[in-house]
C-alpha cells in the first residue's frame, strides 16, 4: 500500500494511476491531516509526500511520523526541491527525495525499494518479537543457564558457576532448546544477539 | 599531487606549519580540487588546531582511508574533475568512509540525497561558513580526546 499525500489532485491521481497499471495498491490524501487521521497505521508499505502543502508540510509532517516511532519508508518528491530541504530530508532518515520532473520509472523504482525495505523491516521486527516470547517463556534458572551456553561455557562449568548437578544443567539446558526452538548452539546465539539487550536476569 | 607529505600530519604546501596535533587527534583529510577552497580549508585545520593531509584525487584518497585514520573527511563535490560523492559511496562501499562532510560549489538536490546516503555528516553548497564546517568536526574532536579545550 503506497499512501500519498500532495494537495495537487492531478498529481494525486496520476500517482495512484500509475501505481495501479503496475498493480500496486494506493490511497491518496490532500493533506497531511486527512493522512493522520487515516488508519495508516493499520497497513504496511510507503509514504509518498509531497514537500511544501498548506497547513502541515511535508517535512513537517515526516517529523510528525518519527516522533510518533511509525517506520514506513517516506519519499519526498518536490518540484521546488532545493539541496538544504533534501540534505535534512535525508538526514532524518528519508527513503528518497525526488525532484520534478522525474522518470516514472525512477519513482517506480524508489517505490518498489521502499516496499522491499519495509517489507523486511517488519519481517525483522517479527523475528524480534517472536524470539522475546520465546525468551519470556523460559523460567528464571533455564534463562541463567542460557546466558551461560551462549556465553561457550560447558555443562560441566555450568554446573559449577550456579552450584547444580552437571546432570540437572543438562536437563535445563535441553529446555532451553526446545523452546527457544532450535538444536543447534549457533542458533541460540544469534537469537539471542537478536533479541539485544535482555535486561537483568530475573532473580530465582 | 601523487607525492604525498612526508608523513600524515605534515604541512600543506606553502602554509606555516601546524601547531602539534591535541594528542589523540588523528588528521583531518582533505581532498579538494580548488586551490582557494583548499587553502581555506588547510587554514580552518590550523587554527583548529589539527593536522591535515591534502589530496587532489580520489584514487589517492581511497588508499589513504585504506591505509590511516581520519578525525574526518572534507570532500570537495565538483565533478568532473573530482567527484567526490562518487568518492564517499566508494570509501563507504570498501568499509573506510570516516565521519565525512561534502563540500560543493554548486549543489544539487541527486548528489546531496546520494552524499546523505552513503553516509555523509552535511552537504554544503557554496557559500558555506567556516561554522558550518566547525558545528560538525568539533564534536568528532571531543569524542576523540574528551580532554582537549574546545574553545575556539
Amino acid at each position: 500500500m503506497v499512501h500519498i499525500v500532495d494537495d495537487d489532485e492531478a498529481v494525486r491521481e496520476s500517482l495512484a494511476l500509475l501505481l495501479d497499471s503496475v498493480g500496486i495498491r494506493s490511497r491518496t490524501y490532500p493533506n497531511a491531516r486527512a493522512f493522520l487521521e487515516s488508519d495508516f497505521r493499520n497497513t504496511h508499505g510507503c509514504v509518498v509526500l509531497d514537500i511544501r502543502m498548506p497547513g502541515m508540510s511535508g517535512m513537517e509532517l515526516h517529523e510528525r511520523l518519527i516522533e510518533m516511532g511509525v517506520e514506513m519508508p517516506v519519499i519526498f518528491i518536490t518540484g521546488h526541491g532545493d539541496v538544504p530541504m533534501a540534505v535534512e530530508a535525508m538526514k532524518r532518515g528519508a527513503a528518497e527525495f525526488i525532484q520534478k520532473p522525474f522518470r516514472e520509472q525512477a519513482l517506480l523504482d524508489c517505490i518498489n525499494r521502499a516496499l522491499e525495505t519495509d517489507a523486511r523491516r517488519r519481517a525483522e521486527r517479527a523475528e524480534i518479537d517472536a524470539i522475546r516470547a520465546r525468551i519470556a517463556s523460559l523460567t528464571p534458572r533455564e534463562r541463567q543457564v542460557m546466558e551461560l551456553i551462549v556465553q561457550g561455557k560447558a555443562n560441566k562449568v555450568i554446573a559449577f558457576d550456579l552450584g547444580l548437578s552437571q546432570r540437572t544443567v543438562e536437563i535445563h539446558r535441553a529446555h532451553v532448546m526446545e523452546k527457544m526452538q532450535t538444536r543447534s548452539l549457533a542458533e541460540l546465539v544469534r537469537q539471542v544477539m537478536l533479541a539485544g539487550d535482555l535486561g537483568e536476569t530475573p532473580a530465582d | 599531487m601523487s607525492r604525498h607529505p612526508p608523513h600524515p600530519g605534515a604541512a600543506v604546501g606553502r602554509e606555516p606549519p601546524p601547531r602539534p596535533a591535541r594528542r589523540g587527534a588523528p588528521p583531518l583529510l582533505l581532498v579538494v580540487h580548488d586551490p582557494a577552497l583548499r587553502a581555506r580549508l588547510a587554514r580552518l585545520a590550523d587554527r583548529e588546531g589539527l593536522c591535515a593531509r591534502v589530496l587532489g584525487g580520489a584514487d589517492e584518497a581511497l588508499a589513504a582511508l585504506g591505509g590511516a585514520r581520519f578525525l574526518a573527511l572534507l570532500v570537495e563535490h565538483a565533478p568532473p574533475r573530482l567527484d567526490g560523492v562518487s568518492l564517499l559511496e566508494e570509501a563507504a562501499r570498501r568499509g573506510i568512509l570516516p565521519p565525512a562532510l561534502l563540500l560543493t560549489e554548486q549543489g544539487d538536490v541527486a548528489s546531496a540525497v546520494r552524499a546523505i546516503r552513503a553516509g555523509a555528516l552535511d552537504y554544503l553548497e557554496a557559500p558555506f561558513s567556516d561554522s558550518q564546517i566547525l558545528r560538525q568536526l568539533r564534536p568528532l574532536r571531543a569524542a576523540q580526546c574528551p580532554d582537549a579545550d574546545l574553545r575556539p
